[in-house]
């Protein structure tokens, strides 16, 4: 089956800064991908390079392809078809993410009239149907509030609602649920998993939240200092971790039961992006650090269908 | 307030009606009577009751303010908001010429606009709306700043909207709250600024009342006749206050989170 988004070696700098630093990352149509990592390490700007969202001082190379079609360097008019058509995405912030000086239901109503050419009754109509979908209380009633009146979960909602407006092929979901509290959380990842299953849609959740990830998705790359050092299944990922720090990181959630102790950490800091070692960003914080790691970057090789960045591991 | 506004903007409508005398007509045997009797606000330095200067005073007070502030609004919000999007080389030349014409007192602007125009009231507006227009275009400047900042902005665009939608549906309404704040300030200052300009002879014919007008005449001889002063400055005040109200409210309209 072909891919249905497709990075290539994607790149990008502020001001000669790298943020991303080759990024390999295929999406199937229908699959639930997984991008984790710690702030800066680049989940977020990944997506947003490779939909055009980032400032014009940014440089962006390498390819992003959807069905083929080259987006980088698109011109404007395909980008807007593809956004919120056939790539929606959805923020951690809800709340701020929505314009406070409209009304939900015209929010929802305006996406559906852009995407799918309704005239003004019907695009309202089928606002209250999809804020029904996505489980919005009292839809009818709701679609006249503005988003200060509603809960975070409820504005969550309904930037989903907006997001399937255009029935979008995948859903980048960027930390849709750090803002909110844990049983909302839970219940706005149910929402995810339930309308990808129903819509065949695909979805990229960015999360630093191990567990979020392993509930939602099936497949999840973790990245490290603007590159991916593994990849693999859930299962086996959670299983065996390969990369030393995908070890650490699991090391480091705290174990459910038994006596209360120090929380375990990986030592060191995330390297500064203007002075990256040579070889391996991991490298100066690993415990299984080799001379040759500091050679170059280990390439991310696949083997027995999975892959990390490690000379140990490979 | 709102009442307040509405009464005024009658008062403008059908003042020259409701005068009591003649406002030209001079009564060189009742200089600067004090308020009472026939004259219920008193007469000024000619004679002229004041009370009729007032009433008929106000609606080319309020037209030619009004007017001012609208122009400012129009083309300094129009230029702030679309020289923002333009790129960093368009908008520093935009605002260079944006905060020279800053720099210009209103006075020469009204008479450079005398000069090209001929007396009238349509010089005194465009000498008001140009000397107030740069307020605006900074202002529309940074409301659009800030609320490019925003996390809905990425949000509609990623939704597909175009950069004109997001200009005009997303952020427009957003801007308007502290623009609309802005005119709210800059209508009394127009009346305040029209007076300087009226003394000096730009505007309408040199006796025809405006109240900013009646407030320069009068504040030579505040001591003989000081209610000839405080009359047309107290209507200035209310009319400021009134439209700040006025202000308040639409911005209010414009705006539910920070009603």
């Amino acid at each position: 089956m072909a891919p249905l988004v497709s990075l290539r070696g994607l790149r990008v700098a502020f001001d000669g800064v790298p943020a991303l630093r080759g990024i390999d990352l295929d999406v199937m149509p229908g699959e639930a991908v997984g991008l984790v990592g710690e702030s800066g390490c680049g989940k977020s700007v990944t997506w947003l390079a490779a939909l055009g969202l980032l400032p014009r001082q940014a440089s962006v190379t390498g390819s992003v392809l959807l069905e083929g079609t080259e987006l980088l360097a698109a011109p404007a008019q395909v980008l807007e078809r593809v956004r919120g058509g056939r790539i929606a995405m959805i923020f951690q912030d809800p709340a701020s993410s929505l314009n406070p000086v409209h009304r939900i239901g015209t929010q929802v109503a305006e996406a559906v009239a852009l995407h799918q050419g309704l005239p003004r009754g019907a695009a309202r109509a089928e606002a209250k149907r999809l804020l029904d979908q996505v489980g919005m209380p009292d839809a009818a009633r709701r679609m006249d509030a503005y988003p200060h009146e509603l809960s975070g979960g409820q504005n969550q909602r309904v930037m989903i609602a907006m997001a399937l407006a255009g029935r979008p092929e995948l859903l980048v979901a960027d930390e849709p649920t750090t803002a909110l509290d844990v049983t909302i959380q839970a219940q706005i990842l149910e929402l995810l998993t339930e309308l990808r299953r129903a819509h065949g849609m695909a979805l990229v959740l960015i999360s630093h939240d191990l567990g979020v990830v392993a509930e939602t998705c099936e497949r999840v790359a973790v990245m490290y200092a603007g590159r991916i050092v593994e990849e693999a299944a859930v299962d086996a990922l959670f299983a065996i971790p390969r990369h030393p720090y995908t070890k650490g990181l699991l090391g480091a959630l705290p174990p459910i039961d038994g006596p209360r102790g120090p929380l375990a950490s990986i030592p060191g800091g995330v390297p500064d992006p203007s002075a990256m070692p040579p070889g391996c960003a991991f490298a100066p914080r690993c415990p299984a650090h080799v001379q040759a790691c500091d050679v170059a970057p280990p390439a991310l090789l696949e083997r027995d269908g999975r892959a990390s960045a490690c000379l140990l591991a490979a | 307030m709102r009442f307040f506004a509405l009464a005024l903007l009658a008062l403008a409508l059908l003042g020259p009606w409701l005068a009591p005398f003649d406002p030209l007509e001079q009564d060189l045997s009742a200089l600067n009577r004090a308020p009472g009797g026939l004259h219920w606000l008193g007469t000024d330095h000619l004679g002229r009751d004041v009370l009729s200067r007032l009433l008929s005073g106000a609606g080319t007070t309020l037209a030619v303010a009004t007017g001012g502030t609208l122009l400012a609004l129009g083309l300094g919000g129009v230029a702030g908001l679309l020289l923002t999007g333009l790129g960093r080389w368009a908008e520093w030349l935009g605002f260079a010429v944006i905060d020279t014409l800053r720099g210009l007192p209103p006075l020469l602007l009204g008479l450079v606009a005398l000069a090209a125009m001929g007396p009238g009231l349509s010089p005194l507006v465009l000498a008001l709306g140009l000397s107030f227009a740069p307020l605006f275009a900074h202002v529309a400047r940074t409301a659009r700043r800030r609320e490019e900042a925003a996390d809905y902005v990425p949000a509609a665009i990623v939704s597909g909207a175009g950069p004109w939608r997001v200009l005009t549906r997303h952020i427009l309404p957003n801007v308007a709250g502290p623009v609309v704040t802005l005119a709210a300030i800059t209508l009394p200052r127009c009346v305040v600024t029209e007076s300087v300009l009226s003394f000096l002879g730009l505007g309408a014919a040199p006796d025809a009342p405006t109240w900013g007008r009646m407030a320069a005449d009068a504040a030579r001889l505040a001591e003989a006749a000081p209610h000839a002063l405080l009359v047309p400055v107290a209507a200035i005040a209310l009319a400021t206050a009134a439209c700040a109200a006025l202000g308040d409210a639409l911005r209010r309209r414009v705006d539910p989170l920070r009603a």
